[in-house]
């Protein structure tokens, strides 16, 4: 039965590749391609289910493999998270209800302090709009932000238009539109 | 709790067995039945042999060991394992600081005893 030593080998490089499930899938297959020919080179032309057993015994269980290769992925990933390696990591978490803060800390100012208010509606706006670009997971608290200082900002117009539009109707102020129209007529 | 020698061993080769594999492949490339034969020679640096191979990967994908396949006299190709300069660099760097980490290793256990 020739087949049959062999068919240890598929099973145990099975087992292998199921218990390398969680790496990167082609350092999963770069293992087990390895492993497969570690076992022919090993192994004779007619190999008899001892000589399997015993090559397939010196390799240890998969579940070692696995965990040597589970160890590597975790000191690949760890040592340094250098400055310039991900945008997305250094985006912090708490930007997201500061920013909804600053929106409506902005539309608060409006009727005190409206250029203040443009000011720091502009500011967190402008940067929730990167942070929703660039920060990991849910990115809802930020869009709200943006939005609230976008209204700010829209309430701030409105607001100096109605005062505009109030003061146009006083003879000192509303002077720009009167001083052209004799020029013209 | 007291740790099994297989439990310290298992903490110890972590940083320092990619090394052997790295200063076996000074003297030439060899492929992983040979790497895994001849390291296997210690029992402290083995257990299982399939543990090199993860290991192997991990070196390729630093960058301090590249994989070719050559012609084998018995049965197919065989992927061969050699260092390169940075692997090279690397084997430098640990020899020359594995004497005065194991001396002064040696140094505390000879106190403590």
């Amino acid at each position: 039965m020739p087949g049959q030593p062999l068919s240890l080998v598929e099973a145990y490089l099975d087992d292998l590749d199921r218990a390398l499930a969680g790496i990167d899938p082609a350092e999963r297959a770069d293992v087990v391609a390895s492993i497969r020919e570690h076992v022919d080179a090993s192994l004779g032309d007619r190999p008899t289910a001892a000589d399997v057993r015993e090559v397939l015994q010196r390799l240890g269980p998969v579940e070692r493999i696995a965990r040597e290769a589970d160890v590597g992925a975790a000191l690949a990933a760890s040592p340094d998270p250098s400055p310039g390696a991900s945008p997305d990591d250094r985006w912090p978490r708490w930007s997201g209800p500061v920013l909804l803060g600053l929106g409506a800390l902005a539309i608060a100012l409006i009727p005190t302090a409206p250029v203040a208010a443009v000011a720091v509606a502009l500011a967190a706006g402008i940067a929730a709009l990167i942070g929703v670009r660039r920060a990991p997971g849910p990115t809802g608290l930020l869009r709200a932000a943006a939005a609230l200082c976008a209204l700010a900002v829209l309430l701030t117009a409105l607001a100096a238009a109605t005062l505009l539009g109030v003061r146009t109707e006083l003879p000192s102020i509303g002077t720009p539109v009167e001083v052209v129209s004799p020029g013209g007529g | 709790m007291e740790p099994t020698a297989e439990g310290v061993l298992t903490q110890m080769r972590k940083g320092v067995l990619e090394f052997c594999v790295l200063a076996y492949l000074r003297s030439g490339p060899a492929y992983g039945l040979e790497i895994a034969t001849e390291l296997g020679r210690h029992e402290t640096l083995f257990t299982s042999e399939g543990t090199l191979y993860p290991l192997l990967a991990r070196l390729r994908k630093q960058g301090w060991v590249e994989t070719s396949w050559q012609e084998s006299r018995s049965g197919p190709p065989r992927r061969y394992y050699s260092l390169t300069d940075e692997g090279r660099a690397a084997v430098r760097t640990f020899a020359a600081i594995w004497t005065p980490f194991s001396d002064g290793v040696d140094a505390v256990l000879g106190k403590a005893s």
